[in-house]
């Protein structure tokens, strides 16, 4: 194998992770601060695609940024609905009851999404300025999955800087550690919420988005992001985003691996993975022991 | 009295009044009714499980209060959601190290300062907190689990304070802590309420209670058995042994 062959399949993992970090983020972000797993959450992602191909439609090229700007804020609008209407009442239930829930959502809008869309696939070709392609020793990569590693890099650093820097983002990490006492400190930790889980949704929403280029766009293709992302999580350690980061560049790595040499096994690589790691570190790579 | 001048006005004051609690099936506050002005420090004594904890969390808006009222310079505010209690003047210091030990001892302060936009006379920043308890300016950039139990009780009741209550609930204060710092307990809590903080202590060691307190209030089982001026009960025999509190 060559260089330029082995280069290209390390930009491709990474391109891979990019997106699959940006959704799995929300997930462990939702998690961390709520308690809850959001199986909605690939429903969002998808709805991030979906608004995307809508928006471009036939005119592919210079409304794909507005697309890409306007999407995500809609499927954080849907988020903070979701979050008012549902997710609010059931916090304090058991996880049975908060799966059910989020996965009854994730039907309802599967359901809205059939009968806005219809069931055919769309496509959406990547704006000109990003069409091409580089060449690594005579292999190819397009530039749009270049710029794709661009922003899963920036939204990494987005949410460090947010978590790390901002009084918000120290909220949320109190919020995490006790909720209870936030309150009795002055914050509407019910707001906190919402702003969480609109920020959650968001992130898969970007994720939807961006990806649009990259795949086609299907009723499906929540349902696969969702698993893939809810393993990166786990694998990360679910609650911490730099576990998701470190999670979904493992699972990429892990899968192309599997592709190139084990092409049978490529499909069981997302659970192989899991459970090496969960084998080793039951909290996941970066999780802490949940004690509630 | 300095800090508190301007147009007269009655003292704040927070009332409990017959409130009821539950666990569950399990009825833990069966009426308890108390009353705590500002410049006033209140002890609840009693013995574990007697109830204590309960009703600071009641009046906090922490557990719902099934009758009875939580009334606040006149207002009716039981069952408001704690945030509003807290801006409204109350803040509640619950027992053990709750602390959010991933943020640094300035973020814990600040986001106590932040959440609460009310101003009084002698509003409390951190200049004024760091130069009551001065170990804290040198911590800052701590996280604050790994401070030690006296500090971490420090950055409690700073972090209290910068949220300008009137009325303060203390729960447990001296648990755990080194005797040297059971007494600066003391000596900041007396200077607090020389200021016109009215202060409710939940104590087990009912010697520190009652030497800081001017009245008291003995709870049993979820009960008021007895209110009376701390003095008497620190004199009385019989009330001493039913708080476990050894004669030397
Ligand atoms: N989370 C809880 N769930 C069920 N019962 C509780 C809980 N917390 C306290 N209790 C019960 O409520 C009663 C009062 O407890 P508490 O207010 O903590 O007492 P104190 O603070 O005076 O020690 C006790 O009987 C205790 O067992
Ligand atoms: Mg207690």
């Amino acid at each position: 194998m060559s260089w330029g062959s082995i280069s290209i399949a390390l930009l491709t993992s990474l391109s891979s992770a990019a997106s699959l970090f940006m959704v799995a983020a929300g997930l462990t972000l939702i998690f961390g601060a709520m308690r809850v797993i959001n199986l909605a959450h690939g429903s969002l992602y998808m709805y991030g695609a979906f608004a995307v191909a809508t928006i471009v439609g036939a005119a592919s090229g210079e409304r794909f940024w507005f697309a890409v700007a306007l999407a995500p804020l809609g499927v954080a609008a849907v988020g903070v609905l979701i979050e008012v209407t549902v997710m609010r009442r059931v916090y304090r239930r058991d996880h049975l009851v908060q799966l059910l829930s989020t996965y009854g959502i994730s039907l309802i809008m599967a359901d809205i999404a059939l009968s806005l869309w219809g069931g055919s696939p769309r496509s959406v070709s990547a704006p000109a300025i990003l069409a091409g392609a580089i060449t690594i020793a005579g292999h190819t990569f397009p530039e749009y999955e270049l710029f794709l590693i661009g922003v899963g890099l920036a939204v990494g650093l987005a949410l460090w800087l947010l978590l790390a820097r901002t009084p918000l983002g120290w909220r949320i990490r109190a919020s995490v550690e006790d909720a209870e006492l936030l309150s009795v400190q002055g914050t509407n930790v019910r707001l906190l919420y919402t702003a969480v889980f609109g920020l959650g949704a968001l992130l898969a929403g970007i994720g939807g988005a961006l990806i649009t280029p990259v795949q086609g766009v299907d009723l499906g293709m929540g349902d696969s992001i969702i698993v893939a992302a809810f393993i990166v999580a786990v694998i990360g350690g679910l609650g911490s985003i730099a576990g998701a980061a470190l999670g979904a560049l493992i699972i990429a790595v892990f899968e192309m691996v599997g592709t190139l040499w084990l092409p049978s096994w490529a499909p069981a690589s997302l659970y192989i993975a899991m459970i090496v790691v969960l084998a080793l570190k039951p909290w996941g790579l970066l999780g802490v022991k949940d004690n509630s | 009295m300095s800090s508190r001048e301007g147009k007269v006005r009655r003292p704040r004051e927070l009332l409990i009044r017959d409130i009821h609690a539950y666990y569950g099936l399990s009825h833990v506050l069966q009426g308890v009714s108390l009353a705590i002005r500002e410049g006033e420090t209140v002890a609840i004594l009693g013995r574990n499980g007697a109830g204590k904890t309960t009703t600071m969390r009641a009046v906090m808006g922490l557990m719902p209060v099934r009758s009875g009222d939580v009334v606040l310079d006149g207002r009716v505010v039981t069952g408001r959601p704690p945030y509003e209690l807290c801006r409204a003047g109350i803040a509640f210091v619950p027992s053990g190290r709750r602390v959010f030990g991933s943020l640094s001892v300035a973020q814990n302060l600040e986001l106590a300062s932040r959440s609460v936009k009310r101003r009084t006379a002698s509003a409390w920043d951190r200049e004024r907190v760091e130069a009551l308890f001065p170990a804290l300016a040198g911590l800052r950039n701590r996280p604050a689990g790994f401070l030690s139990g006296g500090e971490q009780q420090m950055l409690k009741l700073a972090r209290a304070l910068l949220t300008n209550p009137d009325i303060l609930l203390l729960d447990e204060p001296t648990e755990g802590l080194a005797p040297t710092v059971v007494q600066d307990m003391g000596r900041w809590l007396r200077g607090l309420r020389d200021e016109g903080l009215g202060i409710l202590l939940a104590e087990q060691n009912a010697v520190f209670a009652l030497h800081l307190a001017q009245r008291c209030y003995v709870l049993e089982k979820g009960l008021i058995r007895a209110e009376q001026p701390a003095g008497e009960l620190l004199k009385s025999e019989e009330g001493l042994r039913y708080l476990g509190v050894a004669r030397r």
